[in-house]
């Protein structure tokens, strides 16, 4: 993975904004049964890497992680409570492309769900329009994602949003 | 005899369920054994992009060639890159 995102990092750093957020280690040397996934080999050539408890710990771990993947682009670290795996639903791996106001644009989910090539198809559609989503693409199922059930509803919104300015 | 029964019913209920002194595992957490990872998309295109504002990890490089990762104390905020670029997220650990 990590070679692919970073020349997908070197061919658009200066249109695009990129970050690896590093969130908790999926493997870990200790993992624990039924939070982590299986735990890491280091004799078959897995880091060997103990699953971060402190942002100090993990500001170590993110840093063995770019040094081991020789990974150059900006990186964020998620705190332990993992507020913002949790938003993204990035666990184990997810990708985001998000547009130039904010929006979502392409999100892939999954073990080795990076997919730097549909990533950078989401990307020259954003960058030929002026960093706008300008709709999702057909896609190739019907099946819509389904919206957490905790998720609140856009009609569930408490307070009226300030009226907005009527079109000229 | 159904005292027998019961003794059996309950201890394969027992077995049956959580094994005693491990916790439960939680929604987001990987699964037990024997059962699928909830693979979801939370996110669908067009929806707005959860904000966040975290710690920026840079790496330095010392005069004798050790190098160290230093958090940055100034997080950097999703919803102040709206206007400049788009933004490209890969969440991942090392692992």
């Amino acid at each position: 993975m990590a070679p692919a995102i970073e020349t997908l990092y070197a061919a658009y750093k200066d249109k695009v904004q990129f970050f690896l957020v590093y969130v908790r280690e999926a493997h870990p040397v200790d993992a624990r049964p039924g939070v982590d996934g299986r735990p890491g080999n280091p004799a078959r050539g897995d880091p060997n890497i103990r699953q971060p408890r402190t942002m100090d710990e993990r500001s170590r771990a993110a840093t063995e992680c770019l040094k081991g993947l020789k990974l150059t682009l900006p990186c964020l670290i998620d705190n332990i409570e993992g507020t913002t795996e949790k938003a993204y639903g990035a666990w184990p791996a997810v990708t985001t492309v998000v547009d130039i106001d904010g929006k979502v644009c392409f999100y892939s989910r999954g073990p080795g769900g990076a997919k730097p090539k549909e990533a950078e198809t989401a990307l020259k559609q954003l960058l030929a329009n002026d960093g706008k989503f300008a709709g999702a693409a057909p896609a190739p199922s019907a099946e819509k994602p389904s919206p957490r059930s905790d998720a609140p509803l856009p009609s569930a919104e408490p307070k009226a949003a300030p009226a907005e300015k009527a079109p000229r | 005899m159904a005292a027998a029964i019961a003794a059996i019913l309950a201890v394969a209920l027992v077995v049956a369920g959580t094994p005693a002194g491990e916790r439960p595992a939680r929604p987001e957490a990987a699964p037990a054994p024997g059962q699928r990872l909830d693979m979801r998309p939370v996110l669908a295109p067009g929806q707005m992009a959860p904000d966040f504002g975290l710690a920026r990890l840079t790496l330095e490089t010392d005069k004798s060639g050790n190098v160290t990762g230093k958090i940055a104390t100034e997080k950097v905020k999703l919803s102040s890159l709206r206007g400049q670029k788009p933004v490209c997220l890969f969440f991942s650990s090392y692992t």
